[in-house]
This record gives structure tokens, C-alpha cells and sequence, in this order.
């Protein structure tokens, strides 16, 4: 179970204020967080992942992020939009640092490399990977290790039919295993592939429920 | 297109370079006394009409220097932001010519303002084919580069031949080690730019102060240089690290990780200059410590710039002129280890509490 507390948030770029908001939280399960472009989306799951700074407090199970920004970070993984990573180190350099700094088991990731089908390309650099391989990439990388909350941001563009189905498969067993799951997309999910809890989109820099 | 290329390339060309040019106008301008400046130039001058061979070691330096312009423009035009450049190749040749040669000449500038009065001295003193060699010389260098241009937006399309190339040794390459593969691979010709800018700085100084070598401060003011030299290399590798390990920001990494990765970038980086200063200087016990400290907290203070003007180019340019001579000033009053401990201390205090409450990304 977990408990995630978002309180009197403030976010702006410039004057431009982005997010405004007293109370949003979630307790376990799937959401989603859906809406066009530039509605906060990504601004509100780059402030979820310790990304970026913000006013307001902000815990997971009573974790501040400000106050234990390690322990906070040791329990989320956030895959990013449009991940970027250096185009020398080859995927497995990468899923390698993953692996060392989140203590996780290697033959579950090895286990999902084989599910996206990236087995084969793990030892090629980054830099010759297409969009839809480095998105895959960041998803493996955001699979691996103990995670309580995961957020995917726009976690199904690029990626291949294949893909989308590997990946809802593993948000059904690690939300199975107790896992939570913060989605966004400006796209239509499959129906009846996730069981979501709510539904949200972000309306004049406020959440609300859909 | 002038106007635009100009108020882009050019900007961020001398923004970028801004230490490599305080330097130079130091060495230059400021270091003889004002009384003495005309004859100093006159003199330089006079010797580099003196020989053949010293007027090609000019050329060779002038050609250098337009490689470097060559390979900054080069770089630029690989991002996104500009890929309006490559909209040139609808207009005609002749236009297109007359853009690169432009932008090229403004480029140029420190030089050609050089070579005017070097021109003046050789009609003088009727070193007349060596006048129209400098004119020949200058003309063959800019009218190569935007020839070379024109072929670059014009025929991109066409795979480049590779000649030459280089693979390093495969290995699991550690987190820390990152930023120098950033280097090695993607900014090659910066890094040996940067390095070699700065030991021939370095050395340039302890040629001018060769009479008082034995002062510490001489060592400290050639480190200086260097580190001016680098600060073309500490933008980018922090640039890097906004732009590719911003991925880093969401995993549970604690604060002396990541402190002492930092550090350990920054002190490799700078291993080269300080052997070269043990060297310079004796291995005396007192001269490595100051050097070493004096070094490490001068890439703190252009990382810290960095942050304070969110990547800014101009801004970075303006904290590097203060920088240099506040950091001289200070050599030269003996409170070089006070100041290279207020560095260190406010870049630990930077990276402990205030690191997290500024976001690069949001320029």
C-alpha cells in the first residue's frame, strides 16, 4: 500500500504559473493522468520524481522528498517522456548503473530485456538506437529494482503493438505485487487492459478528477 | 540570414571562447607597462618579419585559430536549434559565399584587427613580399573556410569519407567516468583545444615572469590561465549533464556520491596541469597543496558561474571577466588559499542545500 501526498503545490516557469493546487492524494492502484500537450503533465510527474524544484511539500508513505530526498527516491522510478542518455555507453552500461544503485536483481531485468525484445541490441551504443528502442530502454531501466510508484510518462509513444502489450503486462503483475502506477498520455489507453482506479487530467493548474 | 547567423553563431562563438580571449588580451595588453605597450608590439612585430619561419609559426597559429572557428560553427550546426542554417542552400552561390565569408571575417576579427597595424609595420620597414604574403595569407585562410562552408550546406547529402578511425577499449564504463568519454568521444578536438590552450598559457606566463619564477604566485597566475582554458569544457560537460544525465536527478543517489563524483571529474581533468605545475615548480610540499587547491576550486568557481547564470553564455562570459581579475587580484595580494577555501566551501555548501532547488532545464 502507499500513501502519496502532494500538499499546497506551486510550480512556475517564469511568471507563468504552471500548477497551483492545496491537496492531491493517491493511495494504491493505476491512474491516469490524461490531456493535450502543455496542460502540466509532465511538469506534475518531473515534481513526483524529485526532477524539479517546487513550493509546497511533497511524500510517499510519509517520506518527505525535501526532508529524505534518498529514501523518497529509493522508493519511485520515473521514465521519462523522451528519455535522453549518452549516445556512447551501450544499454547495458545502463542497465548495469541501474541495477548497482537500485541493488536490484539482475535476471528480472534480464528477464524484461528479453520481454521488450532488446536483448540482441543491449551491447550496441546508445547512440545507434532508434526512438522506439530508447524509449524501451527507459522503460526497462524504470523496471528494474523494488519500486513502489511508478511513473511513466507517456510511457506508450514510440513504442511498437509488441511493446504496448509487454509493457501492460508488467504494470498488471507489479501492480499484482503491490506496486503503484502514475500514467499519463495524451492517447487513449487499450480498453480493459489496466484496471484504473481514477482518471485525471489537470485544468486551469488544478488536478481533478475525470 | 547575415543579421541571424551573426547575432547566433558569432554570439555564442566569442561567449564560448571568453577565457581563451581575456588571456590573450592580458598577454597581450596587460602585462607591459602602458608606456611600453607600442614599442612591445612593435618589436613582435619587427620579429615576426625577422625570418620566414617565425612569419609561417603566425600562420600556422592563425590557421589554428581559424580551425577552431571552423569546428565551433561545424558543432552548432549539428543541434536542432540550428537547422534553419541549412535553408542557405535555396540561394545562390554567390550569396551564400559572401554569408560565410562574413560571419567567418567577424570570426576572425582579433586577428585581422592584429594584422592591420603587423601590415602597417611590414610597409614601413619595407618588408613588402611579406606584406602581400600576410594579405595573400589571410585571404587564402578565409576564402578556404567559407568555400568549405558552402560545400557543407550545399552537399550534405554526400557521406563523408572517414579516414581515420578510433575506437577505445571496450569495457563496463563506470558512472564516473561518463563526463570523460562525453569529451573523448563527442568534443575531441575542444578537449585538445582546451589542454593545449592551456599549457601553452600556462607556459606563456612562466616565459613572461621567467625572471621571478621562484614566486608561487607566478605558478598560480599560469594556473589561472589554465584554468580559463578550460572553461570552454566545463560548460559542456555540464551542458552534457543537463541535456543526457538529467535522468539521474529521480534515483536515490546520496549527496556524497554524488559530491565526490564532481570532484573526482573535476580533479582528472585537471591532472595533466597540475603535474605539469609540480614539474614547473619543484614538487615543492607548500606549492602542491596551494596548486592543487588553488586548481580545483577555480573549476568549482566556473561550475558554480554555470549555475548562477543557468548556462548563459553571456552571462558566463561576463562572470569569467570578473573572475579573472578578481582571482588575479587576489594571487597577486597573497590570498590565494582564503579564496580557494571560500570557493570549496561555497560549492559544498551549493551542491548540499541548494543544488536541488534550481533546475537547469528551465532556460
Amino acid at each position: 500500500m502507499i500513501s502519496l501526498d502532494l500538499e499546497n503545490i506551486e510550480k512556475k516557469y517564469g511568471d507563468h504559473t504552471i500548477l497551483s493546487f492545496e491537496k492531491w492524494r493517491l493511495d494504491a492502484g493505476v491512474y491516469w493522468v490524461k490531456g493535450g500537450n502543455g496542460t502540466g503533465k509532465t511538469t506534475l510527474f518531473r515534481i513526483i520524481s524529485g526532477q524539479t524544484p517546487f513550493h509546497g511539500e511533497l511524500s510517499l508513505n510519509q517520506i518527505n522528498l525535501k526532508k529524505q530526498p534518498v529514501a523518497y527516491r529509493t522508493m519511485i522510478s520515473y521514465a521519462e517522456a523522451e528519455p535522453q542518455y549518452p549516445s556512447f555507453i551501450t544499454g547495458n552500461e545502463l542497465l548495469n548503473y541501474h541495477i548497482a544503485l537500485r541493488k536490484a536483481d539482475r535476471s528480472v531485468a534480464e528477464h524484461i530485456v528479453e520481454q521488450f525484445g532488446m536483448t540482441a541490441f543491449m551491447n550496441n551504443k546508445i547512440g545507434g538506437y532508434s526512438s522506439g528502442m530508447l524509449k524501451k530502454l527507459s522503460l526497462i531501466c524504470a523496471f528494474t529494482g523494488d519500486i513502489q510508484l511508478y511513473i511513466l510518462d507517456e510511457p506508450l509513444i514510440t513504442i511498437d503493438a509488441n511493446a504496448a502489450q509487454v509493457l501492460y503486462g508488467l504494470i498488471n503483475q507489479y501492480q499484482a505485487k503491490g506496486s503503484s502506477f502514475l500514467l499519463s498520455s495524451h492517447q487513449e489507453l487499450e480498453p480493459g487492459r489496466l484496471s484504473l482506479k481514477a482518471t485525471f487530467q489537470i485544468k486551469d493548474r488544478k488536478i481533478e478528477a475525470c | 540570414m547575415l543579421k541571424l547567423i551573426l547575432k547566433t553563431l558569432s554570439k555564442e562563438f566569442y561567449a564560448s571562447h571568453a577565457g581563451l580571449f581575456l588571456f590573450a588580451f592580458y598577454l597581450l595588453f596587460g602585462i607591459v607597462e602602458a608606456s611600453q605597450l607600442i614599442s612591445y608590439h612593435k618589436t613582435l612585430m619587427m620579429l615576426i618579419y625577422s625570418s620566414p619561419l617565425v612569419l609561417f609559426l603566425v600562420f600556422v597559429c592563425w590557421a589554428l585559430y581559424l580551425l577552431k572557428c571552423l569546428f565551433f560553427v561545424k558543432k552548432q550546426l549539428k543541434l536542432e536549434s540550428y537547422r534553419f542554417v541549412f535553408l542557405l542552400g535555396t540561394g545562390a552561390k554567390k550569396t551564400q559565399f559572401q554569408l560565410w565569408l562574413s560571419l567567418y571575417a567577424v570570426l576572425f576579427l582579433p586577428i585581422l584587427l592584429y594584422a592591420l597595424p603587423l601590415i602597417y609595420i611590414g610597409m614601413v620597414y619595407a618588408h613588402y613580399l611579406s606584406v602581400c604574403v600576410v594579405l595573400l595569407c589571410l585571404l587564402t585562410l578565409l576564402v578556404t573556410v567559407s568555400g568549405y562552408m558552402f560545400r557543407i550546406i550545399n552537399y550534405s547529402h554526400v557521406p563523408a569519407k572517414v579516414y581515420l578511425k578510433t575506437s577505445l577499449p571496450r569495457w563496463n564504463k563506470p558512472y564516473w567516468t561518463w563526463p570523460f568519454y562525453y569529451l573523448l568521444k563527442e568534443q575531441t578536438l575542444m578537449l585538445v583545444g582546451s589542454k593545449v590552450l592551456s599549457f601553452a598559457l600556462f607556459n606563456a606566463v612562466m616565459w613572461v615572469f621567467a625572471d621571478v619564477s621562484g614566486d608561487i604566485r607566478v605558478a598560480l597566475i599560469g594556473i589561472l590561465a589554465a584554468i580559463l582554458a578550460h572553461s570552454i569544457l566545463i560548460h559542456a560537460v555540464l551542458k552534457n549533464e543537463l541535456d543526457r544525465l538529467s535522468f539521474t536527478r529521480s534515483l536515490p543517489i546520496t549527496l556524497s556520491s554524488k559530491m565526490g563524483q564532481r570532484i573526482l571529474v573535476l580533479l582528472l581533468l585537471f591532472v595533466p596541469e597540475i603535474i605539469f605545475y609540480l614539474h614547473r615548480t619543484g614538487y615543492q610540499p607548500a606549492h602542491i597543496g596551494a596548486g592543487l587547491l588553488f586548481g580545483l576550486s577555480g573549476l568549482m568557481g566556473l561550475q558554480l558561474m554555470l549555475y548562477r547564470v543557468k548556462l548563459d553564455q553571456d552571462q558566463y562570459l561576463k562572470w569569467l571577466l570578473g573572475f579573472f581579475f578578481v582571482s588575479m587580484f587576489i594571487v597577486l595580494a597573497n590570498y590565494y588559499l582564503l579564496y580557494s577555501l571560500l570557493i570549496l566551501l561555497g560549492y559544498l555548501f551549493y551542491f548540499s542545500f541548494l543544488y536541488d532547488k534550481k533546475d537547469l532545464r528551465e532556460i
